[in-house]
C-alpha cells in the first residue's frame, strides 16, 4: 500500500477514460449520466489515494467502482434500459477493459477529421445524439423522421467512421498526415 | 448471423431500442464468439470516442449555430494532450511539454476542487474547522445565546425553541429544524435528534449522513427525508427522494430499507419499527425551507415532497405549484432562457432571448397553474391566481416559453417528472397591451430572489421555469470542472 498523488491517479486513469466513458455511456445510453457516473468514480478513487498497491490495482478498482455507479444510477433513478444478461455483460465488459488504447489520441484526430467528412444531416444526427443529450426517439422527433430510421442512420454512420478512422491510421503508418 | 445483422443488433441495443427476442440473439452470438465481442467493443469505444473527443474538433463544423466555442472544449483538450503527454507519442515538442505540464496541473487542480465541492476533505482540511453555517432562520429563537445567518457551528447541542432554522453542512448536506428542537453534531456526517421535526436534503458529496433518534439510527443512502421526534422520543421517518436505512437503537440489527414514498415509525426501546401510511404533513413548514424557497405567500403552494408530487402527477386547480426540479446541475454550455433582468417579464422576439453563460451550477423549479376545465380568454370571469414567492439564492433566468420548457425539460426538470406535449408556458404581457388585458404578469425583484405572479388560467397550462443560481466556489466555473449535465441547449 502507498500514497498515490493525485496528478499520479490522473496520468494512470487517463489513458482509460475513452475506455470508461465507452462503459458508461453504453450502460446508462445518456450523455449527462455517463459523464455524472465518471465523475463520482473519480472522486471516489482520489478520495481513497492511500489505498491502492500500485497502477494495476488503482485501474481495476476504478472499473468495478464505475460500473456499481453506472448500475447504482439506473437502480436510483428507477428508469429502464435493456441490458445483455449479466454473464456477457462481464464477458464483454472485460475484453473492453482489455482494451489497448494508446493511439487514442491519433483516433480522436482522425475521428474529427472523418466527423467533418459526413453529410450535414449525418452530423446533425451525431451532434443531437451525442451532444444534446437526445435519445434516438428525440432525435427522429426532431427530425421528422421514424425512429427506426434514426437508428439505421446511425448505424451507417458508425460504420462510415470505423472505416474512415482506420483508413486515416493505415495512411499515418506509411508516413501521410493525419488529414 | 451476417455481420450487416449484428452491427444492426449492436446498434439498437447501444440505442436501447432492442426488442427481446433481438436481444437473445445478441446475447447468444456474443457468447459463441470473441470476434463478435471484439467488434460488440469497436462500436463502444467508437462512441466513448464520440462522446470524448468529437464535439472539439468539430465546435465550427457541427456546432454551426453556437457562436461560442462551448467550454466543454477545455477540459477536452486538456485530456487529449494528457493522453500525448502518457503516450509518449512523437509530436511533442518542448513548448507543448510546458502547456502540457500547465493543463497536468490545472486538471489536478480542478480534481481538488471537485472533491472540496464533493465534500471529501483533503488532509490539510480536516480538524478545528466549523462543520455547518446558519443559512436562514424565521422567528426562530435559541435556548442559550442568539444567532444570526452566517453563524458558523462546530460539534455541540443547540437547542432552537421555536421557528426555523436552515443548516448547511460542509458536506452539502442541508437540515432544517422546526422548533422546539434538540438537535447535536457529532461529526461532519452524525448528528443527534432528541426532539421536534428536521427535514434533510443529502446530496451524493453526503451519502452515510446520519440522524440518530431516541428510537431509530437513520443512515441516508442520498436522499431528501423527514424526521419527527415527539417528546416521548416516538420516531417519525418519512422518505421523501431515494432511500434511507433505519435501524433500532443500540439494536445491532440489520438496517432495514425505506424507499422513497414510504414512511416507518417505533417507540425507544421497542422491538419493531411499523410501516405506517406515508404522510408528509409535519414537514410542510420546513421541507420548503430545505428546498431552497424561504417563502411562498398567496395562492402559491410548495409541493409535498414525495414521488407523487412532480410535474404531471400532482395538479391543483386554484393554487400556483411549486415544484423543485433539479438541483447542483452546472451548465456546461450556454442555456437559453427568456428573461435574466429584473423588472416585469416581456414578451420577447427569438432572438433576443438571454443567455445563461456556461460554467454556472445552478437548480431549477417550475411553477404552475393548471386549472380544471377551460376558461377562455377575454371574459370577465376569468380566474386569475395571484402569489408571490422569495429564493435563498438571486433567480438567474426565467424560462416561459413552450420552446424552450420543452427543450429544458431534459436538463432541468424533475427525473420523475412527466411533462407531456401540451401547450404549455405564460402569455407575458406585450408592450402594446392596455390595462388589465388578461395576460399573466411575472415581475422579478430587483434583489433578484422574488418572484411575483398574477396569472390569469386558460386552456393552456401556465408553467414557468425558474434558474436559481446554486454556491459555487470561484475557481471551479473557470476551470469547468465539477458535476456536469452535458445536454446543449439551443
Amino acid at each position: 500500500m502507498y500514497f498515490m498523488d493525485h496528478s499520479e491517479i490522473l496520468s494512470i486513469l487517463m489513458p482509460e477514460r475513452t475506455k470508461q466513458i465507452a462503459l458508461a455511456w453504453s450502460i446508462l445510453r445518456q450523455s449527462h449520466l455517463s459523464e455524472d457516473a465518471y465523475q463520482d468514480m473519480l472522486a471516489k478513487v482520489l478520495a481513497n489515494d492511500g489505498n491502492f498497491e500500485g497502477p494495476q490495482h488503482l485501474r481495476d478498482w476504478s472499473w468495478k467502482v464505475l460500473r456499481n455507479r453506472c448500475y447504482e444510477l439506473i437502480r436510483r433513478r428507477k428508469y429502464q434500459v435493456t441490458l445483455l444478461d449479466e454473464s456477457i455483460l462481464n464477458l464483454v465488459d472485460a475484453e473492453l477493459e482489455c482494451r489497448d488504447t494508446s493511439d487514442v489520441v491519433l483516433r480522436a484526430d482522425a475521428l474529427n477529421d472523418c466527423l467533418e467528412g459526413l453529410s450535414e444531416k449525418a452530423r446533425e444526427t451525431i451532434k443531437m445524439r451525442y451532444f444534446e443529450g437526445l435519445r434516438g426517439k428525440q432525435v427522429a422527433e426532431k427530425l421528422g423522421r421514424k425512429p427506426e430510421a434514426v437508428y439505421k442512420a446511425l448505424q451507417r454512420i458508425y460504420v462510415t467512421l470505423a472505416e474512415c478512422i482506420e483508413r486515416k491510421l493505415a495512411a499515418l503508418e506509411k508516413g501521410a498526415s493525419i488529414s | 448471423m451476417n455481420d450487416e445483422k449484428f452491427r444492426r443488433l449492436t446498434t439498437l441495443y447501444i440505442e436501447d431500442a432492442i426488442e427481446a427476442s433481438d436481444l437473445e440473439l445478441l446475447n447468444r452470438e456474443l457468447a459463441n464468439s470473441p470476434d463478435r465481442v471484439r467488434q460488440f467493443n469497436d462500436l463502444r469505444l467508437l462512441t466513448g470516442l464520440i462522446k470524448e473527443h468529437g464535439q472539439a474538433g468539430n465546435s465550427e463544423s457541427i456546432t454551426t449555430t453556437t457562436p461560442l466555442p462551448s467550454p466543454h472544449t477545455v477540459p477536452m483538450t486538456s485530456q487529449k494532450e494528457l493522453l500525448e503527454l502518457i503516450s509518449d507519442t512523437p509530436s511533442e515538442t518542448s513548448q507543448r511539454t510546458n502547456v502540457i505540464t500547465f493543463v497536468v496541473l490545472a486538471a489536478a487542480a480542478s480534481l481538488l476542487i471537485i472533491l472540496s465541492w464533493l465534500g471529501i476533505d483533503s488532509p490539510q482540511n480536516t480538524g478545528t474547522s466549523p462543520i455547518a453555517t446558519l443559512a436562514y432562520a424565521s422567528h426562530a429563537s435559541w435556548e442559550t445565546e442568539e444567532r444570526a445567518v452566517g453563524h458558523e457551528f462546530g460539534k455541540g447541542k443547540l437547542n432552537l425553541e421555536v421557528g426555523l432554522a436552515r443548516l448547511d453542512f460542509r458536506n452539502g448536506a442541508t437540515i432544517t429544524l422546526q422548533g422546539p428542537a434538540e438537535f447535536e453534531i457529532l461529526t461532519a456526517d452524525k448528528t443527534i435528534l432528541n426532539s421536534g421535526i428536521l427535514t434533510a436534503s443529502i446530496p451524493d458529496s453526503a451519502v452515510g449522513f446520519e440522524v440518530l433518534t431516541p428510537a431509530m439510527d437513520i443512515v441516508d443512502r442520498g436522499t431528501a427525508f423527514g424526521v419527527s421526534v415527539g417528546a416521548d422520543g416516538e420516531t417519525d421517518v418519512g422518505v421523501f427522494e431515494g432511500e434511507v436505512e433505519v435501524s433500532l437503537t443500540d439494536s445491532g440489527d440489520s438496517p432495514q430499507l425505506v424507499r422513497e414514498g414510504n414512511a416507518v415509525r417505533s417507540r425507544p426501546e421497542a422491538n419493531f419499527i411499523h410501516t405506517v401510511n406515508y404522510s408528509t404533513e409535519r414537514y410542510e413548514n420546513a421541507w420548503p425551507v430545505t428546498s431552497g424557497v424561504l417563502q411562498a405567500t398567496g395562492l402559491m403552494k410548495f409541493v409535498s415532497p414525495g414521488p407523487e408530487f412532480v410535474p404531471g402527477r400532482y395538479e391543483d386547480s386554484e393554487r400556483i405549484l411549486v415544484f423543485p426540479e433539479r438541483s447542483q446541475v452546472l451548465l456546461n454550455s450556454d442555456l437559453r432562457v427568456d428573461v435574466t433582468e429584473p423588472g416585469k417579464y416581456k414578451r420577447v422576439r427569438r432572438r433576443d432571448r438571454d443567455v445563461l453563460a456556461a460554467g454556472q451550477m445552478i437548480r431549477s423549479y417550475l411553477l404552475q397553474l393548471n386549472p380544471l376545465g377551460e376558461f377562455p380568454r377575454k371574459e370577465a370571469n376569468e380566474a386569475r391566481v395571484i402569489g408571490q414567492i422569495t429564493f435563498d439564492r438571486p433567480i438567474l433566468g426565467l424560462i416561459g416559453g413552450t420552446s424552450l420548457l420543452t427543450k429544458t425539460d431534459e436538463l432541468l426538470g424533475h427525473p420523475l417528472g412527466e411533462y407531456g406535449e401540451n401547450r404549455r408556458g405564460i402569455e407575458p404581457s406585450r408592450s402594446d397591451d392596455l390595462p388589465d388585458s388578461g395576460r399573466d404578469d411575472v415581475t422579478l425583484s430587483q434583489d433578484r430572489r422574488t418572484l411575483s405572479l398574477d396569472l390569469s388560467a386558460s386552456s393552456a397550462i401556465d408553467q414557468i421555469r425558474v434558474v436559481v443560481s446554486e454556491p459555487q466556489p470561484e475557481t471551479m466555473s473557470r476551470l469547468g470542472s465539477a458535476k456536469t449535465s452535458q445536454s446543449q441547449i439551443e
